[in-house]
């Protein structure tokens, strides 16, 4: 115990140090970093988008115009300060390394504003870089995209039901495999292959409810049993590598979690 | 003794290094932030569909009779707002106590909340305790003991436009030149191509001959191509992004069949193909590409994409190159001779191929294709070019698939199972007969089939009267095509004559005489042993049909027939000697009766 003390009185004045330095050198270097500053802006904007967009998916009653307003208008705001970095600093960024990420966010961006296209365009940009461009994370999101944006546009069908059966769960199936990429990526660690099975979930739960719509037609050959059973050889696995996962975490917020999409998507009692 | 000069340049050089340092350790601090992620859209509501996949198949609705009513309602009709409310409500109850009993809730979990998820969701750049990065701290040290150099190297690959590769690559990257690259889709579609074209032409020496017929081939096919798929996929570029990946699959697959295969088809034929002018060569060669692609990606009558394989694709392009090579006036006028002959047998045929076996689609656009090319003027004239219904051999195929496809009547026995091979192997004698004598499908005089309907309607009349089990499918296949060249040899097979009473086409009277001589329950079990063995029906009935067909059809060699098949069965039932040869044999000479 007086090991531990002793050890937490030694870093406390290194950790000064270090602060020291570190402004030290950002006044130094200030004039050659306002692009490290510049894409820690747009960072900022995403987050604050990407936490009310989350808080108001998981309670939209709490959503009104101005909360949706917001949450746009930060997405537009990321994406107008990375578009202009790009252009203007393109060799600073990719200096220090930071193009992978510039580019990752810029397209993380468009897909959540639904320009689908740009955030494709954005994709084959950063892979025309040599693959240590893309750290872990940025890489899992990358490969991870073509999904979210296929499981977006299923979304967008069944709102407006101008889309067939068939297609739609096309697109939802074709969603999971391409998150599978990213789960696939090596060195990311427990949340963001968390936020990978919760992106599934949300797959599964628009085909769980494409399959309970009766206001988009379903094919003649639509059998309930086999459609259950297709959903579930899908949700399974999905579900035992999230619970996994979450009792490796063991905290609150991790139970929190399971509970709620338990809730609502039914498992694992549907799939018994 | 360390000059002031040496001690400037040592602070500068430090600054400098130090500055470096500094900006490499913001730079990886930034790389290191955490990343909020947002979720991808999905209504978070338990909603009908949820609970009614919680409850199919479960044991709740057979032990709750409400329950079921309810889940019957909300799956199946209209349920009010209560009762949608009231199936929400038991879902959550059914769920917690089925939960509860099977260990899955413990104690008292809370849903999940706001909070729980935004500290889930907030992503680190590296798993823990796994950052590549030294400590800015160390770094900054570090940095006044180290000094980095880095070197870049850049070696572009120049690409030799004199070599034979070269000029083949050159006429690819031809047509790419005047595509818009601001949008996503185009670029796709010229990379993927591009490799495409790139392998393609690598492995395909009779591509490689160093002369500009292949640089112009090249840019013709792939210049179709490219704009083809980018029109389609700018289509659904916002809306589908599954499809937009299945028609650049696609393209990448027609553009390496059409020029693996134009390789060896135009090349060797150019007089065709490469002696025609300007645009309307460009349009001849790049429509086999376009023409295919199109037919397997509309998806108004049959998915295709899900029936063919890579090795059917490239037989139907082959077939495309070979009728057009033949017939350059199918692309003519308005060049969409073959992109209607294909619309029109995937319309025709798509009903009936889904009850036989959807496989055969694809290979049927080929049979059509590759026999068109062997009597196009007769088979499809020039006058009926707008209207593919019109072409006698798509007509054929549609009268025949119609035919093998009807669902047996009440009191029929015989119920075949054709496999894709059978069915191309029928077909393709059908067709072979129809390309030598298109009367086939002329209707006669006062009935209402053409003569293929109506003997591919009787012939399987007959055949569906031998009680299940004593004939294969194969052994169905055999007597199908021996009618059909019987009655190309000779017509009268589908005239009415009268046998005991009984007026009717004489092709199923015959049939019926073999079915009922041969392999109907009435026959005695010992000559039933031997006659319907293996193929023994199949072999006596092509061996007297074709007889027939060179002696006549006349009532008299009919009854002949029928006390040859009577003697058999009385030979094998007594016991006397009896060998199939012999008997086949004995049919083959059946003389006229008189």
């Amino acid at each position: 115990m007086r090991g531990g003390k002793e050890m937490k009185g030694f870093q406390q004045p290194v950790r000064c140090l270090e602060k020291f330095f570190l402004l030290l050198l950002i006044f130094v270097i200030s004039g050659c970093v306002s692009h490290i500053q510049t894409l820690r802006d747009a960072q900022d904007e995403f987050n604050r988008a990407a936490s009310l967009e989350n808080a108001l998916k998981m309670d939209p009653k709490q959503g009104d115009v101005a909360t949706l307003g917001n949450i746009n208008a930060s997405y537009r705001l990321s994406l107008k300060i990375l578009s202009d970095l790009i252009v203007e600093k393109r060799t600073d960024l990719e200096k220090d390394n930071l193009i992978g990420i510039a580019y990752t966010l810029k397209a993380l961006t468009e897909w959540r504003l639904g320009e689908y296209e740009a955030a494709l365009t954005t994709i084959r940009r950063v892979k025309e870089y040599p693959a240590s461009t893309l750290l872990p994370r940025d890489m899992a999101m990358v490969e991870a995209l073509r999904g979210l944006i296929k499981n977006d546009q299923a979304y967008a069908h069944m709102v407006g039901r101008d889309y067939p059966y068939e297609e739609i769960k096309t697109l939802l199936k074709d969603s999971l495999g391409d998150m599978d990429r990213g789960l696939g990526i090596r060195g990311t660690g427990e949340n963001l292959r968390l936020y990978l099975l919760m992106a599934k979930f949300s797959v599964l739960k628009n085909w769980v409810d494409l399959k309970g719509d009766r206001g988009i037609p379903r094919p003649a050959s639509f059998n309930e049993a086999a459609e259950k059973q297709e959903w579930c050889d899908q949700a399974k696995p999905v579900w035992n590598h999230f619970v996994s996962e979450i009792n490796r975490l063991g905290t609150q917020e991790a139970v929190s979690l399971e509970q709620g999409w338990a809730n609502r998507l039914g498992m694992p009692g549907a799939c018994r | 003794m360390v000059s002031t000069a040496d001690i400037i340049m040592l602070g500068i050089v430090s600054g400098i290094r130090l500055a470096e340092q500094g900006r490499r350790a913001y730079s990886e601090a930034t790389i290191e932030r955490e990343l909020v992620l947002p979720l991808p859209n999905f209504n978070p509501d338990v909603t009908v569909g949820v609970a009614t996949n919680y409850f199919l198949g479960s044991k709740h609705l057979e032990e709750n009779f409400w329950l079921k009513n309810l889940y019957e309602k909300a799956a199946h009709g209209a349920p009010s707002e209560e009762e949608e409310k009231e199936f929400l409500a038991a879902y959550q109850e059914f769920k917690i106590l089925d939960d509860v009993k099977t260990g899955v809730i413990k104690g008292s979990e809370s849903a999940l909340s706001r909070e729980a998820l935004v500290t889930l969701v907030t992503v680190r750049q590296f798993a823990r305790n796994s950052s590549p990065y030294p400590h800015a701290f160390q770094r900054v040290l570090g940095s006044l003991i180290e000094i980095g150099i880095d070197y870049f190297a850049n070696a572009p690959g120049a690409l030799d436009e004199r070599s034979s590769t070269g000029r083949a690559l050159k006429g690819f990257l031809k047509c790419i030149d005047d595509l818009d690259f601001a949008l996503s889709s185009v670029e796709g579609i010229a990379r993927n191509l591009f490799s495409a074209a790139l392998e393609t032409i690598g492995g395909t020496p009779s591509l490689l001959g160093g002369d500009d017929k292949a640089e112009k081939l090249i840019e013709a096919v792939s210049r179709g191509l490219v704009k083809d798929l980018r029109e389609r996929m700018e289509k659904v570029a916002a809306t589908d992004l599954s499809k937009q990946e299945k028609f650049e699959m696609w393209g990448q697959l027609v553009l390496r069949s059409v020029l693996s295969n134009a390789g060896t088809t135009i090349l060797s034929n150019p007089g065709s193909y490469l002696s025609v002018a300007g645009a309307d060569r460009q349009t001849l060669v790049s429509s086999v590409g376009t023409c295919v692609l199109d037919a397997i990606l509309d998806e108004e009558t049959i998915d295709l994409t899900r029936l063919c394989s890579r090795e059917t694709l490239d037989r139907l392009v082959k077939s495309a190159l070979v009728t057009l090579s033949e017939y350059p006036g199918l692309a003519g006028v308005d060049h969409k001779g073959l992109q209607r002959i294909l619309g029109q047998v995937a319309g025709d045929l798509a009903g009936s191929a889904r009850i036989l076996c959807p496989d055969i689609l694809p290979e049927m656009m080929r049979l059509v294709l590759e026999k068109s090319a062997l009597n196009m003027d007769v088979l499809w004239p020039e006058a009926f070019r707008k209207d593919p219904a019109r072409h006698l051999l798509i007509a054929a195929s549609r009268e025949l698939l119609e035919g093998l496809s009807m669902p047996a009547g009440p009191g029929e026995q015989w119920t075949p199972a054709f496999s894709k091979t059978q069915l191309i192997g029928i077909a393709e004698t059908v067709l072979d007969e129809v390309v030598q004598n298109p009367d086939w499908l002329v209707k006669r005089a006062a009935v209402e089939n053409t003569i293929l309907g109506d003997a591919v309607k009787t012939a399987l009349a007959s055949l569906r009267k031998i009680p299940p089990g004593r004939i294969s499918t194969e052994t169905g296949v055999q007597v199908l095509k021996a009618v059909i060249k019987a009655v190309a040899l000779r017509r009268e097979f589908l005239d009415r004559v009268k046998i005991k009473n009984e007026e009717r086409e004489a092709l199923g009277i015959i049939l019926d005489l073999m079915v009922d001589g041969m392999l109907s329950e009435g026959v005695d079990p010992r000559a039933r042993w031997i006659l319907s063995r293996g193929d023994v029906f199949g072999l006596v009935a092509s061996a007297a049909l074709k007889r027939l067909s060179e002696i006549g059809v006349s009532q008299a060699n009919i009854l002949k027939l029928g006390k040859v098949l009577e003697q058999a069965a009385e030979d094998i039932r007594t016991g006397k000697a009896w060998q199939l040869d012999l008997f086949v044999g004995e049919l083959r000479t059946l003389s006229v009766a008189n």
